[in-house]
């Protein structure tokens, strides 16, 4: 029995629901202290610039490193405008709207420079320009304070409301984004996309599209950067940093480059637990649990890919196969019980508890094998994915809760973040919040049965399967 | 004077612009080879003003001989030292030649040093067509394995350690590409390239953080240099030439670049491997066809450039104080400008490229005005000829013509 489009679609909103009631409701349940909201309007801030890239990168094809430099440089217009300027233009709204048309001015004028460059000159400008508005920044001390920071003044309202503010303004972004994408302005940029001179050939303007999404997506993220600027009260040069444009590309790779609303939710998760990875409560042995994890994690890894690559014939399977998940779920099934049960004080827990975690892994295996054949598709899908969430939920409940003994990552979780950016792309594609996204929507198995049917000779798609 | 001054600053690039849309607009008018008509426009504009552009606009001569780019290049740099002279009298610049021989002799050799990391991207490049995003990293982490080298492990003599740095990173580099790197070649993946960006984007970040992990913070440590213990006869830490005050240290740095690149350049034109890199760079597939393994060339290639990132980071550690973190990505944009400079996969370019802009940086820093600005805009100078290179003439300042 296989369950329906109806069924998984349905599943999909419940599940939306409660991510979207989480974000609403967490000023009030555990995001209340105040540095706990200001990172939080940080990582939606980070949302925003990473939906929006994901429309510029991953939906246009434009791979931009200029992204966060022109928000900054919006940011910066604002703060240095609400300073100067008094009278009538001069309040917090004058400064909001010159930030952006600011941005708006810098990302055309970018666009338009940027027409004629391909991939690796487009990559190379764009990093060269960030680079150089940040220099710029930092030297001119007399107007932007330099590494010394600017005060910025406050929109009204206090720390809560400018939490839903960003929501707010994420929320808003997002439905621009997809609003775009559902117009022929969308349908040009995937075409685009797909085969530049395909498109042209077809009579898509392809030079005025570029200049086009480069100022849209400008226009939006000045807009968005001006207003987080106004709820918190200093900006420096950090702002327009290289490590700033490498998180977003991060999280949009994790979340899911070539659909903004997966970026966007990908950044939310993954700055989430970044935060949580500044201090980590690994116990007293932890360092040499994690490390037999991290080989075992490896090598199952390994040995699924080599399965894979001689089942299949393909060298490089382009996502992970059911058994491959089987082996994931299993691993992080004893990653969950061990943090959950954890090794208890006194006894000397590195051989019970390798050994207690290397036969769960081995069961986990042997029961995949076994069920192979015999569970239906969606349990196979689904459990897998089930086991692994659950048990990467109580793993993290069990870092934060427990205060044993803290390791500082420091600086760490930015490796950790370039080491999951490098094997999400090289294993994960479509990163990881995507494919959970498509298969909730069901558009992956409307188009496996449209295959079906195609190659089953039908002319048409059954209406009745749909 | 003042008043000449203004004009030149001012309508020198309005004048290059006017060129730049005029002169393209009336060669296709005409049906003539329009290819060099933008950049002989916009430099005949900017040099000449009116009476460049005009000239052209009337004579139409045929714009393939380099001198109508030449000879206006030449004249905007001489109207821009003639500004420079007028506006700022008082400069070391203008009133010091020692001073000034010594920043072309200080850029020289740090050029050295560059054009070794330089090359090795532009190789990595002209085999596999893609940018290493991890260029600058794998150049920090070779000054930070250096370090450590001459300070913890061994206590070894920087020179020697250069060779055990540029054999491990070489390993890491190949490890890395077979991986890492290799599912994005082919067409398998649609848009390989950019993925492949992306990839080593990430593994940068990785490189970069994990370096400054294992290093902490340590205060007041200082990497030692080149002529401690004695090593080749030489104690002094700096020799007076004349006017020039040569650093021992950055000495010895630069010729370590020379070496790498002598040898690099020894590979590529004497050894079979390396000519089957170029092979590979002109046509990977007609490479295949007369038994090049090119999939082999790829990696071999790419740890090859890794390591010389690395070991040219090796070779500048002990001429600076510290090895710091936060210079990789500085590092990076350097040796994007400088294959950019050099048109993109041309190695000789990259070599050039490297003195290029070691002499740019150090002249443009030594000499700004407001000495106050001069270290944070010490990139800059680099950055302008990027994008100015990039937007006129995306083949390179010594790139070929396609």
């Amino acid at each position: 029995m296989n369950i329906t489009i109806g069924q998984r679609q349905r599943a999909g909103h419940i599940t939306i629901a409660v991510f979207v009631g989480l974000v609403l409701l967490a000023p009030f349940f555990f995001v209340t202290t105040g540095y706990r909201l200001d990172i939080s309007r940080l990582a939606i801030y980070i949302a925003i610039l990473a939906a929006t890239w994901a429309l510029l990168a991953g939906v246009a094809g434009q791979f931009s490193f200029a992204h966060v430099a022109i928000a900054g440089l919006g940011s910066y217009a604002s703060a240095i405008w609400v300073r100067d300027v008094s009278g009538a233009f001069g309040s917090i709204y004058g400064g909001m709207i010159f930030g952006t048309l600011f941005a708006w001015g810098v990302g055309t004028l970018l666009g338009l420079l940027l027409l004629r460059l391909r991939v690796a000159y487009l990559a190379l400008f764009t990093i060269a320009f960030a680079e150089m508005a940040r220099l710029v920044v930092v030297a001119e001390v007399d107007l932007t304070g330099g590494r010394l920071s600017l005060a910025v003044p406050l929109l009204a309202g206090d720390e809560r409301a400018h939490y839903y503010l960003m929501v707010g303004v994420l929320a808003l972004n997002l439905g621009i984004i997809y609003w775009l994408l559902r117009s022929r302005f969308g349908l040009f940029l995937h075409a685009m996309r797909e085969d530049e001179e395909a498109a042209a050939a077809l009579g898509v303007n392809v030079v005025r599209l570029k200049v086009m999404v480069f100022s849209l997506t400008s226009l939006m993220i000045g807009a968005s950067a001006t207003i987080y600027t106004h709820t918190v009260s200093r900006i420096a040069p950090e702002r327009l940093e290289l490590l700033v444009m490498a998180q977003v590309i991060a999280v949009a790779v994790i979340g899911g480059i070539e659909s903004p609303l997966a970026a966007a939710i990908g950044a939310l998760i993954a700055f989430w637990v970044l935060e949580n990875l500044r201090e980590i409560d690994i116990g007293t042995q932890g360092m040499d649990y994690l490390t037999i994890m991290a080989v075992l994690a490896i090598a199952g890894l390994a040995v699924s890919v080599l399965r894979d690559r001689k089942r299949s014939g393909e060298s490089f399977p382009s996502e992970l196969k059911p058994l491959t998940g089987w082996l994931l779920g299993g691993f992080a099934l004893g990653v969950g019980f061990f943090y959950l049960v954890g090794p208890a004080e006194g006894l000397n827990g590195w051989l019970v508890w390798g050994l207690l975690l290397g036969s769960v892994w081995a069961l986990s295996i042997f029961a995949a094998r076994a069920t192979a054949a015999g569970l239906p598709g969606w349990a196979e899908a689904l459990l897998p994915r089930i086991i692994a969430i659950v048990a990467l939920l109580a793993a993290l409940a069990r870092l934060i809760t427990s205060h044993s003994l803290v390791v500082a990552l420091g600086a760490w979780r930015f490796g950790i973040f370039g080491l999951v950016l490098m094997l999400s792309l090289r294993f994960a594609r479509n990163g990881l919040v995507y494919p959970i996204l498509q298969f909730f929507s069901g558009a992956q198995q409307a188009r496996e049965q449209t295959v079906a049917f195609r190659d089953a000779g039908d002319s048409g798609v059954g209406t009745e399967d749909l | 004077m003042v008043w000449i001054i203004i004009w030149l600053v001012l309508a020198g690039p309005i004048w290059a612009i006017a060129g730049w849309r005029a002169i393209p607009k009336r060669y296709r008018s005409l049906d003539l080879d329009t290819r060099q008509a933008v950049l002989s426009g916009s430099f005949a504009g900017a040099a000449l003003g009116p009476l460049g552009i005009g000239y052209l606009h009337r004579r139409h001569p045929d714009l393939a001989p380099a001198r109508y780019r030449r000879i206006p290049a030449f004249l905007v740099v001489l109207q821009l030292w003639l500004i420079f002279r007028a506006a700022f009298p008082a400069n070391p610049c203008n009133t010091n030649a020692g001073y000034v021989a010594n920043q072309l002799q200080n850029g020289l050799t740090l050029g050295l040093v560059f054009a070794a990391m330089a090359v090795g991207l532009a190789l990595i490049y002209s085999v596999q067509g893609i940018i290493s995003f991890a260029h600058g990293q794998f150049f920090l982490f070779g000054g930070v394995l250096a370090f450590l080298i001459a300070t913890e492990v061994w206590e070894l003599n920087s020179i020697f350690a250069i060779p055990i740095i540029g054999l491990l990173v070489l390993i890491i580099g190949m490890i890395f590409e077979s991986t890492m790197l290799a599912p994005m070649h082919g067409s398998k993946i649609q848009r390989g390239a950019e993925y492949a960006i992306l990839v080593t984007f990430g593994f940068g970040l990785f490189l970069q953080f994990a370096v400054v992990a294992m290093l902490g913070n340590p205060v007041g440590v200082r990497s030692p240099r080149y002529t401690e213990g004695g090593l080749l006869g030489l104690d002094e830490s700096a020799y007076d030439v004349g006017p020039l005050r040569i650093r021992t240290d950055l000495l010895i740095s630069g010729v370590i670049g020379l070496i790498l690149l002598i040898v690099l350049a020894w590979f590529l034109q004497r050894t079979w491997t390396g000519r089957s890199f170029r092979a590979v760079a002109q046509r990977p597939e007609a490479a295949s066809v007369v038994g090049v393994n090119a999939r082999r060339a790829f990696t071999l290639a790419f740890g090859i450039g890794t390591s010389l990132a690395a070991m040219a980071g090796a070779a500048l550690v002990p001429a600076l104080n510290f090895p710091v973190p936060q210079m990789a990505g500085q590092v990076a944009i350097r040796s994007y400008v400088i294959i950019v400079l050099g048109g993109l996969g041309s190695v000789v370019g990259a070599g050039i490229g490297g003195l290029f802009v070691g002499v740019a940086e150090s002249i443009g820093a030594g000499c700004f005005p407001d000495a106050g600005r001069a270290s944070s805009y010490q990139l800059a100078f680099p950055l302008i000829m990027f994008a100015i290179v990039l937007l006129t003439r995306p083949t390179g300042l010594f790139g070929r013509d396609k």
